[in-house]
């Protein structure tokens, strides 16, 4: 029997490959966060109101801690902060209780799309928060040892944890369906963060405090950013904070990619 | 005529131990509107998600037009179009959008894909609310949307899982005759699930009902209405006389396939009116008033009612569209 898809010439259809298909769900993402700006604009404005709170805060002794630009000092956490800002797997969660995910896995789209198109969109929304903080503390009389190279290069390393991170979300999101148990697993990084040495340096910790700060990843991130900002460019350093996020990416992309797979056959 | 949906043995057995599918074996007819019904939780999901490629069988084998759905389901998602119980929208796109998305998501180019959503939006009555969100849309839209949406790609087959479920009558009538019209006037076969058994009864040519996981019945729906015997009795009376009723008649011969009614109870008189008197003459020595009676030729509920036992049940809440 001859059944085929036709197009109006009466050609037979294609099926889309996985980077056409990555491109228009990635375009459909973009298109759902423009028009919901209430749900993309704390990512810009709370990032930047913290670095001007612990910048006012912080200004009075930061010299008696041996810190002399205070606004360089702060940069790496508040990044951090801005990548923070992302749907991690809400906007699937959405797709899946309307059921146009399944919609979509009606048509022989790459699966693989599915995932790639909202994370590219991740990492785009997390660049665009980090640039802004950036921007902001730039202005507020930041000077990057390492320079615009420097202040490029720390928005990088906090956009690829992002998205390494925020790909946990995604896991809970596609295994669950659940937006409670998303937001949960999201959540993470407030203590993740907050166990990092953002204040303090890591030698003045001891006992529990210095073993779980060695532990946790974000340390290595914020070391490698802290150093790219106030002491120039330490290979070492950076090289660790790149093992961590890929660390950390390897073991949330394989969830993803498991939890993907466990939904769609 | 060939066979252009087929089910051998299909089994589905899900990760808890759940038994959903007990070997489901279907044969739609290229052309035809094909019924499939069921109560709540008999397997009438599981068989379409499986058939549309959404799940994976775990014994037995299924294919649409040839192709295997295990094997090949890519090339069964560019030949099925597939609306579900869930209109499957996007909140945030419009209409418009949507489907020109899935258009170009099963391999149209950009030009074909605005061409056909533009046709499609005009054939279901949304070419005026085609650049509104979709969050907008009433729930008539919504389902006419998602019809449109399995069209995009002129699948030959069309699955559609409880279409007019929650609609309001005159949105109902509409989908009907846009089904019907897709079928005759276009050639395409449809499955068509629906709890609405008046509404497989108008529009199926030939149904099947599921129950338990298995297929209990199979065929046209006057095939099956006739199995029934020619007439039911239908009997009313008060809820507390139910039980000592069917007791009384139980003792009846001539009395088959006793249900219970919301009315009262029902039955098939072997006899015709001779075995009506009768029942009607015991349950009046017993003391038991029976408020009415009518003696009709057996609808579709009937049958479902006999083989399942109960009446379909209504969808439950979150699968019901806001009209």
């Amino acid at each position: 029997m001859m059944v085929v898809a036709t197009t109006p010439s009466g050609q037979s259809i294609q099926p889309v490959s996985t980077i056409d298909a990555t491109v228009l769900l990635a375009r459909r993402e973009l298109r759902g966060l423009v028009r919901t700006p209430e749900a993309v604009v704390p990512g810009f404005v709370v990032p930047v109101v913290i670095f001007l709170i612990m910048l006012g805060m912080f200004e009075g002794f930061a010299t008696s801690f041996g810190i002399e630009n205070l606004a360089a000092f702060l940069l790496p956490t508040s990044v951090l902060l801005a990548t923070a800002f992302g749907s991690s797997g809400q906007g699937i969660v959405e797709d899946i209780e309307r059921g146009y995910f399944d919609k979509l896995l009606t048509t022989p789209l790459s699966r693989l799309a599915l995932l790639l198109g909202p994370l590219a969109i991740e990492a785009v929304r997390m660049a665009a928060q980090s640039l802004l903080v950036l921007l902001v503390a730039m202005v507020a009389g930041a000077s990057i040892a390492t320079g615009i190279t420097g202040a490029i290069a720390i928005v990088i390393l906090g956009v690829l944890w992002g998205v390494a991170y925020s790909a946990i979300g995604f896991a809970v999101a596609l295994k669950t369906g659940s937006g409670a148990a998303t937001q949960g697993a999201a959540m993470l990084w407030i203590p993740l963060l907050y166990l990092a040495p953002a204040f303090a340096p890591r030698d003045s910790m001891s006992g529990w405090l210095a073993t779980i700060t060695a532990l946790n990843p974000v340390t290595y991130i914020v070391e490698a950013m802290r150093a790219t900002a106030l002491d120039g460019w330490q290979a070492d350093t950076i090289a660790y904070g790149l093992l961590a996020i890929a660390a950390v990416g390897a073991i949330s992309l394989t969830l993803a990619f498991r939890a993907l797979r466990g939904r769609v056959s | 005529m060939t066979t252009i949906i087929k089910a051998s043995g299909l089994r589905k057995t899900y990760p808890g131990g759940v038994e959903a599918l007990a070997g489901i074996d279907l044969a739609v007819e290229e052309g035809e509107i094909f019924g499939f019904i069921g109560l709540n939780g008999a397997g009438k999901s599981t068989t379409i998600r499986i058939l549309t490629t959404l799940m994976r069988a775990t014994g037995g084998t299924a294919t649409i037009a040839g192709l295997d759905v295990a094997r090949e389901p890519d090339k069964v998602r560019q030949i099925i179009g597939v609306a579900l119980q869930e209109a499957g929208l996007d909140a945030h796109a419009t209409g418009r959008e949507l489907l020109e998305l899935q258009g170009r998501l099963h391999g149209l180019n950009r030009r074909d894909a605005v061409e056909r959503a533009t046709r499609l939006l005009d054939a279901v009555n949304l070419s005026d609310a085609a650049d509104r969100r979709l969050a907008g849309y009433s729930g008539g839209m919504q389902r006419r949307l998602d019809l449109a949406s399995a069209l995009i790609h002129e699948p030959h087959v069309l699955f559609l899982d409880e279409p007019t479920t929650g609609l309001d009558p005159a949105s109902r009538q509409q989908i009907w005759q846009e089904v019907r019209r897709l079928n005759r006037d276009e050639g395409r076969t449809i499955f068509l699930t629906s709890h609405y058994l008046e509404e497989i009864d108008r529009l199926a040519n030939r149904v099947a009902v599921i129950d338990a996981g298995r297929i209990v019945a199979e065929g046209t729906p006057s095939e099956l209405k006739s199995r029934l015997g020619r007439e039911m009795a239908s009997l009313s009376m008060a809820a507390e006389d139910r039980l000592a009723a069917r007791q009384h008649l139980a003792t009846i011969g001539g009395v088959e396939s006793l249900v219970e009614i919301t009315a009262g109870l029902m039955f098939r008189p072997l006899d015709g009116s001779r075995t009506l008197t009768e029942a009607l003459a015991a349950l009046d020595r017993a003391g038991i008033v029976v408020s009415a009676v009518t003696m009709a030729p057996p609808t579709l509920d009937d049958v479902f009612l006999h083989l399942t036992g109960r009446l379909p049940d209504e969808p439950s809440d979150d699968a019901a569209v806001a009209a």
